[in-house]
Formats: C-alpha cells, sequence, structure tokens
C-alpha cells in the first residue's frame, strides 16, 4: 500500500482542488476564480522552488517508486510537484471564504488575514508531520520543532497565506490601495486604485506586482527566520 | 463586493462558499487516510496515537468550519 500514498495523496488533492475551485467558481464567478488558482501556483512555486534548491526540503522520497525513474509524482512544475501548489491553494481559498465572506465578512482585512493565516497553520499541524512521516516530502538538516517540522515552517505557513488573503481581497475581489505599497504603487502606475469598476488588464497588473513585491518581502522574512536557532 | 466582477445569484454564492469551506474538512480527512493507509507520525510511535494527535488537531477546524456553514444556512 506505501507505494500507492503518493498517488492517492497527488489525484486525492487534484480532485479536492476541482471542488474548491467550483465552489470559488459558484461564489465569485470565473475571474476571481481563475486568477485565484493561478495566482496560488505564482505564489508558491518561487518560495517551494527555494527551499528545494537551498536543501530545506526534498520531493524525491517516492524516486523510482512505481517503475524505474519515476519522479515521485506525475504533474510538476519545475522541481515542485502541482499537488503541493494545490493543497496549499485548498486551504488558502477555504480560509478566505470562511474568514472574509462568512465569520468576519464586517472585520477589518488585516485582521480577518490574521485569523485566515492561523486557520492555515493550525492546517498544517495536521498536513505536515502526517506528510513527512509517509515520505510526501522530506526535511533535511533543519533543527526539528515540532514532530521533526522547524519551527520557522509553520511562520512560513502563516506569513504566506496572511499575504496572500491580503492580496486577493485588495486586488481580486475587490480593488483597494494597500498600505505601505500605496506610495511605490502611486509612482510607477499610472491608475487609480479604490475603484468601483476595473478593466482586466489593470486588475492583472496590479496582481502580478503586488504578488512580486510581497513574494520577495515574504521570502526574505521567512528566510530570515529559518537562521533562528 | 466584487469591484467590476459579475456577482452570482445569492443561492449559488452560498452554495459556492459551503463547497469552499467543505475543502478544508476533505483535505484534512484526506490526510487521515493518509495516516490510517501508512506510516504512523514520527515521534509519536503508534498508529492510535498519531490518529488521537490528528483528531486534536482537527477539532478546531471542524468547529470554524461547522459554524460557517451554520452561519450560511442561516442566511448570515
Amino acid at each position: 500500500m506505501l507505494i500507492y500514498t503518493p498517488l492517492i495523496a497527488e489525484l486525492g488533492t487534484f480532485v479536492l482542488a476541482a471542488f474548491v475551485f467550483y465552489g470559488l467558481f459558484r461564489r465569485f464567478g470565473t475571474k476571481v476564480a481563475v486568477m485565484f488558482i493561478l495566482g496560488s501556483v505564482a505564489w508558491t512555486t518561487p518560495l517551494e522552488t527555494l527551499g528545494i534548491l537551498t536543501g530545506s526540503y526534498s520531493y524525491r522520497g517516492y524516486f523510482g517508486s512505481l517503475f524505474p525513474h519515476y519522479p515521485g509524482y506525475l504533474v510538476w512544475i519545475g522541481v515542485v510537484p502541482l499537488w503541493v501548489e494545490m493543497g496549499w491553494f485548498i486551504v488558502s481559498a477555504s480560509s478566505f471564504v470562511i474568514f472574509h465572506d462568512v465569520l468576519l465578512s464586517k472585520s477589518r482585512a488585516l485582521v480577518v488575514a490574521i485569523f485566515s493565516g492561523l486557520f492555515a497553520v493550525n492546517m498544517d499541524l495536521l498536513i505536515d508531520p502526517v506528510a513527512s512521516s509517509n515520505n510526501l516530502w522530506i526535511w533535511q538538516g533543519q533543527p526539528l520543532g515540532i514532530l521533526g517540522i522547524p519551527l520557522y515552517n509553520y511562520f512560513g505557513w502563516f506569513m504566506m497565506i496572511f499575504a496572500y488573503d491580503l492580496i486577493i481581497w485588495h486586488t481580486v475581489v475587490n480593488f483597494k490601495s494597500m498600505r505601505g505599497l500605496s506610495i511605490i504603487e502611486r509612482f510607477l502606475f499610472s491608475f487609480k486604485w479604490d475603484l468601483n469598476s476595473v478593466a482586466d488588464s489593470l486588475r492583472i497588473r496590479g496582481f502580478i506586482f503586488r504578488l512580486a513585491i510581497l513574494e520577495v518581502v515574504v521570502i526574505i522574512l521567512i528566510k530570515t527566520a529559518s537562521l533562528i536557532p | 463586493m466584487t469591484a467590476g466582477l459579475e456577482e452570482p445569484n445569492r443561492a449559488n454564492q452560498d452554495s459556492g462558499r459551503v463547497f469552499v469551506m467543505l475543502g478544508a474538512i476533505f483535505a484534512a480527512s484526506l490526510f487521515i487516510i493518509l495516516l490510517l493507509t501508512g506510516q504512523p507520525i514520527k515521534h509519536l510511535g503508534n498508529i492510535e496515537v498519531s490518529l488521537l494527535y490528528s483528531i486534536l488537531v482537527c477539532i478546531p477546524v471542524l468547529c470554524v468550519v461547522g459554524l460557517s456553514i451554520r452561519k450560511v444556512k442561516m442566511g448570515k
């Protein structure tokens, strides 16, 4: 049964991601759903790639398990299995809807994003120990924190979900300026934020810009946290 | 709420919310299935303790999602 573990994880996650995508489509419409899932891939790929290239962890636990040279998983984005990014999409989408759309819909976006981040950390307290114990990914050479998982991993989950939640809320679902970014955005972009109606091209440009700049900030924070013994 | 985007009707929105929120529960269930069909969590020893840990960790997730679904069903 053990050699089928990665297949169950990968295919099961794809099915769930399709289910969640369909829910987002019904709730917000096509554009938000598509931007949410593509944004998730764009948001997680650089950090995951960096983690692999710097030797923090590996996804090669099942290399050659089904047949010679089997890479361990079926679909990859570079060196990152797509199902890992889809798992991240499931957690980010569900925490976004739970807190922004239902439980804390009248609260400040910053407060809501904090709750989303904490919810994601809670989810990862289950996901990471089970996955690493079953070699779905392997933590390498790290000081061990909770059940063999480095503590900065949980900080990383919090920061990634927190920042992505804010980006989606301010850029994809709404079109608002973000405190801290507004000065540089005013300088770089000729368009105005805080609009009721926005052309798709403007929304996409703003989305890409915010993903890129906050990705750099979050990566620096997580890598700094990983250096703390 | 969705600036410049199409707004699906209310029934679709509610069912969409429930679909997305259930994603969290199903994801947790998937990892519990992986645990039951695979290896116990390292440092916890056997499968019973690992399962107990998983259930305890899932309780807040179940509560939050359950509360959210209830709120949606009651029309917020």
